[in-house]
């Protein structure tokens, strides 16, 4: 066994337990509760981020296909972009889509939604609408049949089988009566949830076929939705732009980043912003290891005065504090993640505070947990609680034996 | 063996310089016993920490087997550990080791692995008759014993030179007569050398050579 061995193992199982002194714990706390704090903010934001883009990216889809000029697409474009999209390695999943502006109403209340058109019995798995109905059945077996946002129907006061009244404004055409829209009376069947509040307070799914009666059949679909493969998700707004060059400009190709990058930009900022900030908590913390590690030294002078006189080097003895120190303050840090997770976790599990949806698109709190990001915190956290160690350990090899012996017992 | 070659030592204290050793010279054989008395601030713990190279001599020098010694760090360091054993009034045991691990720590940092040093500190506190008190923490000794263990420490890597700074102030009669039989009876069987300062001209004259600080001068 090695000097340092030797006196990592006393550290720890001495008889006097000097890791677990009185002024050590405030040191150990402080990593903790820093780091825990780091952490907790983190994680929240993450959850977020990604939960958020979850949402977006779940209801929505990475890729759209436009028809410029004018909002339809034919039969043969819809089978020239399907033929374009089957020859891509990027491609998971395409479908069409027919969607427009609406109102719904239920007696005195209306709400304005947007309807879409979603070919419930063939799971592209384009949209995640089945796994979001929070209630009621995605299956659409009437033509009359609607899933709306959860939201809308808590807004509209209406529950599963009651009957509401949707009006396209997306069809409004002028007659000798007046300007007159679409209206047809449909029957709930289930409540879709994404978690977003903008779409859960907005969306209505529809079949095909009376989504284009409210369009007035005049074309098959006016958007194509494409389901990019997980790897190429961050890749949506390079191959937008490829796939446009690709087509000469024919359509109209727009990735996900085009409608959300902005949010998520500012979110990415404001995360690394707030953990810069918290991280200055590690800061503070390491001057407590500064002011604690100092006194162990001082108490121990005589003790590194005898280590010297009987011959081991100052560095020597700095680095088994060094060591000490560092195995505590890992064990301090990992607590501190360990700490902030469940931290996290209590306030994503609690019921008092949530989110107003309407401000922050997300009406819960969500924590998500990357494994490198945690190993990238304790990471930061060590480098900056071992620096502070370094001042002092200096202290160690300014001090002369002599003048140790000579000041006695 | 060990000379001393005109060394001087001086304090500063505030702007004022004191001079506490001038142009000393000692010349110290294999196998002496050397009382060093004086009163007290005659100097005799700076003589003796400039001998065991705790301390730098403002001039002069040091020759060990005719071989002056190196002023590097590392050199001093591991000279010391392996050539001077050092013996303080006070003990300086470590509180978290035991006896055993106490006595075994200088041969580890020799280079020493821990069981063989070990073994060997075992041995040494046997012959001192402290096989009962082997794995006994510092505190749990009485004075005799933590002085006992101290000297096992100074002599584990059987050093030329043992350096005892008054061994025997912080013990009683008996305790300390115990100690300088020890030291005695390390001298005639292993031909250590031993430099021992003392107030006690009782412990003084029973060393082979008897100097006395005086004016910064022996």
């Amino acid at each position: 066994m090695s000097i340092l061995l030797l006196y990592i193992k006393k550290f720890f199982c001495s008889q006097r337990h000097e890791w677990l002194k009185f002024d050590s714990v405030f040191m150990y706390l402080g990593i903790i509760i820093s780091v825990g704090a780091l952490v907790t903010t983190f994680i929240i934001f993450e959850g977020y981020e990604h939960t958020l883009k979850k949402a977006i990216l779940g209801v929505n889809s990475h890729i759209y296909f436009f028809k410029p000029g004018s909002s339809d697409f034919s039969e043969e474009d819809i089978a020239e972009i399907g033929d374009f999209l089957s020859s891509k390695k990027e491609v998971n999943a395409y479908q069409s889509v027919v969607s427009g502006q609406a109102v719904a109403s239920v007696g005195e209340r209306t709400r304005g939604c947007f309807f879409k058109s979603i070919d419930w019995q063939n799971d592209t798995g384009v949209s995640i609408y089945k796994e979001a109905i929070f209630e009621g059945s995605h299956e659409l077996q009437q033509e009359n049949d609607i899933v709306i946002g959860k939201y809308l129907a808590q807004q509209l006061g209406v529950s599963i089988g009651d009957e509401v009244q949707i009006m396209s404004v997306s069809s409004a055409s002028v007659g000798a009566t007046g300007i007159r829209y679409k209206t047809r009376k449909m029957t709930i069947v289930g409540f879709f949830y994404s978690g977003m509040f903008d779409y859960d307070s907005r969306y209505v799914f529809m079949n095909t076929d009376t989504a284009l009666f409210f369009t007035n059949n005049i074309y098959a679909a006016n958007l194509i939705e494409v389901k990019l493969q997980p790897n190429y998700i961050n890749q949506a707004e390079y191959l937008s732009l490829s796939w446009d060059k690709e087509l000469n400009g024919q359509f109209q190709v727009l990735s996900w980043v085009y409608f959300n990058g902005n949010l998520f930009s500012l979110l990415a900022l404001e995360k690394w912003v707030l953990t810069f900030i918290i991280a200055f908590l590690i800061v503070v913390a390491s001057f407590n290891v500064i002011t604690t590690s100092l006194a162990a030294i001082i108490e121990k002078r005589k003790e590194i005065g005898i280590l010297k006189t009987i011959g081991l080097s100052g560095k020597k003895i700095a680095l088994i504090f060094m060591t000490q120190n560092s195995l505590m303050s890992s064990v301090c840090i990992i607590a501190g993640i360990f700490a902030g997770i469940a931290m996290g976790y209590l306030i994503s599990y609690q019921t008092m505070i949530s989110l107003r949806g309407e401000v922050y698109l997300l009406d819960k709190i969500h924590i998500y947990i990357d494994f490198w990001k945690m190993c990238l915190i304790f990471a930061i956290a060590f480098v900056i609680i071992n620096i502070s160690n370094f001042i002092p350990l200096r202290q160690i090899s300014k001090m002369k034996e002599i003048d140790i012996l000579r000041q006695g017992s | 063996m060990y000379k001393i070659k005109n060394i001087s030592k001086s304090y500063q204290t505030g702007e004022k310089s004191i001079k506490v050793l001038e142009n000393l010279c000692l010349d110290i054989e294999k196998g002496d016993m050397v009382a060093i008395t004086g009163k007290s601030g005659s100097g005799k713990s700076t003589l003796l920490h400039l001998m065991g190279l705790l301390d730098n001599p403002d001039t002069g020098e040091l020759e060990f087997e005719d071989k002056p010694i190196s002023a590097s760090m590392k050199a001093v360091e591991s000279f010391r550990n392996k050539h001077i054993g050092f013996v303080f009034q006070f003990h300086y045991l470590m509180a978290d080791f035991t006896a055993v691990e106490n006595v075994a720590l200088p041969a580890a940092i020799a280079g020493l692995s821990w069981s063989k040093a070990i073994a060997s500190a075992k041995e040494l506190l046997c012959n001192m008759g402290l096989s009962d008190r082997l794995h006994h923490y510092p505190n749990q000794l009485s004075g005799g014993e933590q002085q006992r263990v101290a000297i096992a420490r100074a002599l584990i890597n059987k050093p030329a030179i043992i350096i005892a700074d008054e061994p025997t102030g912080n013990l009683d009669k008996a305790c300390s007569d115990e100690i300088i039989n020890i030291l005695l009876g390390l001298n005639s069987s292993h031909q250590q050398t031993l430099i021992l300062a003392t107030h006690d001209l009782e412990i003084a004259s029973q060393m082979n050579k008897h100097y006395v600080l005086q004016d910064k001068k022996l």
